[in-house]
């Protein structure tokens, strides 16, 4: 891997980090995580070949410079006799020495910058694995809740539909209560029909009454008739009384007219009877006609009463069934629209959760990164651990796993840094 | 009517299978295309539900197989995917989908896209 890829896969895990935040709530941890995998590429990238550059370059320079000197002898001792050759040698074994010295430090300094590198290395490979492990936990967690969510979406759907097979019967009894208002206007339409028959049965009870009362005086009109007629009987028998004195006087001669005043004597015996039974039989009618109209008026007062009140009782019945069946019909349409409105949000739900997926993939994709990191440091990290070393990298887990914990805002979160393996 | 839902993400294939039963629809469900092809021979299905990053045969290559086959060729497929790119929708659409719907997608607009094509 290059120092630039490096970089490069370092800013796509930032802005993975800052995705994976937006999208999961759980922003925080992650982003500090893949913030860390970023500064371990980082450091990664500094301890590359590339990186080694400067220190090549030094080496090789201090490698030149001996070579100059040694020429520069050479041609003083042709030049200038024994002293000068001497003079030479001597500058020249010194700059050998200071060469020899100069390699010797050099290649301390190198075996400490390469020991040092290897540490760092070391250390970011082991703050990449535990990154690895706790990124590793996302995509399982996520899918976790996300079922168990979807559990609760299910049976808040199943409620849902039993709400709205409960409002669609509740709409079928609208349809019902919208009959009933119908009856109901039809029985208050009968109901006037049945006061003004009501009314007419009093109007025809208060005739009947006038009428019996009439019929009364008639009958007694009728029984002052008959005294009239008692009278004239009494008159018709004095009559007969003296036609048969006058008979007897006449002897022989009035035997003719004596049967006619007896057969006249008869008659007024029977109209005097008849008259009698007469009168005796209006006088009961009479009797019987009074009270019949008492009779009548107070029976036809009860019915009308007891009519009254249960025509009374029908309409508050029908008042307050109309009553309820609005109450029903208003119920109902709230009902319907709750659960409309529920199964909207349910179709919401459902959508967010897609983003599940998403975030499940984004995190394999940022595992595989890992993953390619873990394998390039691998031989860069190679190196003797000591107790030293060893202690060192678990303070600085343990440090980063206390600043993870502080910074997560769910229990998963905290539960998931916990589960990470020291 | 029954629907086959191949895609590898759990929760993507209890999404969609929620948005079937709640429009009365039956489903089963497969894991990857392999899977998928598979399940699909059985018979009995409609249409097919289909992602295309998954492990084993991906859709891409789902597609590719089912078209060989006379048998399921007519059977219609609607893909699901999170890769919004042109040339994955012209490369799936050439190999026989019917439609081609990004994640996250509405519920709704799975249903329309189903109308649309008859189902």
């Amino acid at each position: 891997m290059t120092a630039s890829k490096t970089i490069t896969i370092s800013a796509a895990l930032l802005a993975l980090a800052s995705a994976a935040a937006a999208l999961l709530g759980a922003g925080p941890a992650i982003t500090a995580i893949l913030a860390l995998i970023s500064s371990a590429l980082a450091a990664m990238a500094a301890f590359m070949p590339g990186g080694l550059r400067p220190a090549k370059a030094g080496k090789a320079a201090a490698s030149a410079a001996p070579e100059g000197a040694v020429a520069d002898g050479n041609a003083a001792r042709n030049e200038g006799g024994e002293k000068a050759a001497a003079e030479a040698s001597r500058l020249a074994r010194e700059t050998e020495d200071k060469r020899a010295a100069l390699l010797d430090a050099q290649e301390s300094a190198q075996a400490a910058a390469q020991a040092a590198a290897q540490a760092a290395a070391a250390s970011a490979l082991r703050r990449l694995r535990f990154a690895d492990s706790v990124l590793a936990k996302v995509p399982v967690k996520t899918e976790e809740a996300a079922f168990t969510l979807m559990d609760k979406l299910v049976a808040l759907r199943d409620q849902s539909a039993k709400a709205a097979d409960a409002a669609l019967q509740a709409e079928k009894g609208v349809f019902d209560s919208r009959a009933v208002s119908g009856l109901a206007a039809s029985a208050r339409s009968t109901i006037a029909g049945v006061r003004v028959a009501l009314a007419d049965m009093r109007k025809h009870d208060k005739d009947s009454a006038t009428g019996l009362r009439n019929l009364g005086q008639e009958l007694k009109s009728g029984i002052e008739l008959l005294t009239g007629i008692e009278e004239i009987t009494e008159r018709s028998r004095l009559i007969a009384f003296n036609m048969a004195i006058e008979a007897a006087r006449m002897g022989e001669k009035g035997r003719g007219f004596k049967v006619i005043v007896g057969e006249l004597r008869a008659l007024n015996d029977r109209t005097a009877d008849f008259s009698k039974q007469v009168s005796e039989l209006l006088g009961r009618f009479k009797k019987y006609n009074e009270s019949l109209v008492q009779t009548s008026m107070a029976s036809s007062g009860k019915v009308a009463e007891e009519v009254e009140r249960g025509i009374g009782e029908e309409e508050r019945t029908i008042e307050s069934l109309l009553a309820a069946s609005t109450s029903c019909v208003e119920l109902s349409d709230d009902v319907t629209a709750v659960v409309r409105a529920m199964n909207h949000e349910l179709d919401g739900i459902l959508e967010s959760l897609q983003f599940q997926d998403i975030t499940r993939q984004m995190v394999e994709g940022a595992l595989e990164t890992i993953a390619e990191a873990e394998k390039e440091m691998a031989p860069i990290a190679h190196r003797d651990e000591t107790a030293a070393t060893r202690e060192e990298d678990r303070r600085r887990v343990e440090e980063l796993r206390s600043i993870l914990l502080a910074r997560a805002k769910t229990r998963g979160e905290k539960e998931a840094l916990q589960e990470v393996k020291k | 009517m029954k629907f086959l839902i191949v895609d590898d993400s759990p929760t993507m294939r209890k999404i969609v299978s929620l948005a079937l039963s709640g429009a009365g629809h039956e489903f089963a469900e497969a894991e990857n295309g392999k899977m998928g092809l598979e399940k699909l021979g059985a018979g009995g299905y409609v249409c097919v539900l289909l992602d295309i990053n998954m492990p084993e045969m991906n859709g891409l290559e789902f597609l590719e197989a089912k078209g060989k086959l006379p048998a399921l060729a007519a059977i219609p497929v609607i893909v699901l995917t999170t890769q919004d790119e042109e040339d994955l929708r012209k490369k799936a659409l050439s190999l026989g989908a019917k439609a081609f719907l990004v994640k996250p997608f509405k519920k709704e607009d799975l249903l329309a896209t189903l109308a649309k094509i008859g189902l």
